[in-house]
């Protein structure tokens, strides 16, 4: 049996790290996880003040094998997620922790962290720190920020790639870290790579230097740095002004239509998981902040053709939308 | 535009139905026990709701689910405890969390795992008896 102590007191390094917004206080017994972590804790200029503690003990005599795929599993507050039995991650919703035990390759596995745990654990804490997580992607041009809906398969990151081959800069392709502040919303993306499935290729030939690998829900998808592969500028955070939903069309051609913000608003509770009622500050918290991201001006985009075509006319949408506000 | 009208996805299997449900009604000391599996409800209200235990540790809420779509890869048990949570894994298809502040037991067995195991040897090492 081995028993691990998320005691602080043994766990001699600390340092505050800023993800999507929220202040981490982590404490491990590794200064080389200090370190590495801290090079993904970006300064940020759009702290939203709350905070959440992650405790890692690094297990100096774990085995030496590489992560598997993770089992998470949840009951009130309490969320597991473990990636083989050398590395546990354990969530208290509630208290706002993360307690973990993780072994030496974990610990140095820097994809690991930035693709995977860093994303997850935002996805399991966000609303209970303030930064709620959306399944949308994020684009922006001047500080403004475009919400680009659409269940899996719409083609949000495909759009997201193009449209950053138009002038926007990414903040995030798939999930969105939104927070309320001073009465304004601001929307997060984190350093997790974007995920494109097989028939991008076809739209962008760079992708066949890559290998497809399978992602954490089991789909086989290309999963690349945007900014170092296709060179888009990438911006942490934006306030978003505009919510589009997509809709992808056989027939070539682009229609863009507003939509209620009841049914954006149906959308996006439907695509969320559910919070138990032990977590009934979170809840409302999430609540409040759909209700805020669907009375955005929303849009359906009705869509056929390149995502470079649809890229081209919501530029010229954003470019208008600019134009009508400045008059 | 198709919405999913359906229900929210539940990744992490919080929301299974737990229809074996056991409660004393002593007011606010009230013990609840609740499981999708009958046995394991039978088995904590037995061994582990009894006023006449002694000092055992004080829990006053059990949920614990039969997973059958976890792995059932076994291995060794790992214990992560802190101030107010303590959490025992065992390979993939166990986990079971006791928070101590709340007097609360939750978390999952595998298909595979009896529950004699778990009454007799994983609830004690959890609740360090």
């Amino acid at each position: 049996m081995t028993t691990v102590s998320i005691d602080q007191t043994i766990l001699p390094h600390g340092r505050d790290l800023y993800f999507a917004g929220a202040v981490c206080d982590l404490r491990t017994n590794s200064i080389e996880l200090s370190r590495l972590l801290s090079h993904l804790s970006p300064p940020t200029n759009h702290l939203v003040g709350n905070r959440f503690s992650m405790r890692v003990v690094v297990n100096d005599s774990s085995s030496l094998k590489p992560m598997v795929e993770p089992h998470f599993r949840g009951l009130h507050h309490v969320v597991t997620a473990s990636f083989g039995g050398d590395n546990i991650f354990v969530f208290d919703i509630l208290r706002r922790t993360l307690s973990a035990s993780i072994s030496t390759v974990a610990a140095k596995d820097f994809r690991f962290w930035k693709e995977k745990l860093i994303p997850i654990s935002l996805g399991i804490l966000g609303a209970a720190i303030g930064v709620v997580p959306m399944h949308c992607a994020c684009l922006e041009s001047d500080g403004d920020g475009l919400l680009i809906a659409g269940p899996s398969g719409a083609g949000k990151s495909t759009l997201s790639l193009a449209l950053s081959q138009e002038g926007f800069s990414y903040v995030s392709d798939d999930w969105t870290y939104i927070s309320r502040r001073h009465g304004s919303l601001v929307a997060h993306g984190t350093s997790a790579p974007i995920k494109l499935l097989p028939d991008a290729a076809s739209h962008f030939p760079n992708l066949t230097r890559y290998d497809l690998q399978t992602s954490m829900n089991g789909e086989l998808a290309y999963e690349i740095d945007i900014a170092e592969t296709f060179g888009a500028r990438i911006e942490r955070a934006c306030e978003p002004r505009w919510l589009m939903f997509l809709e992808r069309k056989q027939q070539p051609g682009a229609k863009l239509t507003p939509m209620a913000s009841g049914k954006a608003r149906s959308y996006l509770d439907s695509s969320v998981e559910r919070l138990p009622v032990q977590l009934s500050e979170a809840s409302a918290v999430r609540n409040l902040t759909i209700e805020d991201v669907s009375r955005l001006p929303c849009w359906l985009l009705q869509y056929g053709g390149t995502p470079q075509f649809a890229a081209q006319h919501l530029r010229e949408f954003v470019a208008s939308r600019k134009q009508e506000a400045f008059a | 535009l198709t919405m999913n009208q359906g229900h929210p996805p539940d990744l992490l299997r919080r929301f299974v139905a737990t229809p074996y449900v056991f409660t004393n009604d002593d007011g606010p000391d009230r013990l609840s026990v609740r499981s999708n599996d009958l046995e394991i409800a039978i088995t904590i209200r037995r061994h582990w709701i009894n006023p006449s235990r002694g000092n055992q540790p004080s829990v006053i809420s059990w949920k614990i689910l039969r997973d059958i779509a976890a792995p059932d890869n076994s291995a060794e048990v790992s214990i992560l405890y802190d101030k107010n949570l303590r959490t025992l894994i065992v390979g993939t298809g166990v986990i079971l969390s006791y928070d101590i502040e709340r007097s609360e037991v939750l978390g999952f067995i595998s298909a595979k795992t009896t529950v004699k195991q778990l009454a007799s040897s994983l609830i004690p090492m959890l609740l360090e008896l």
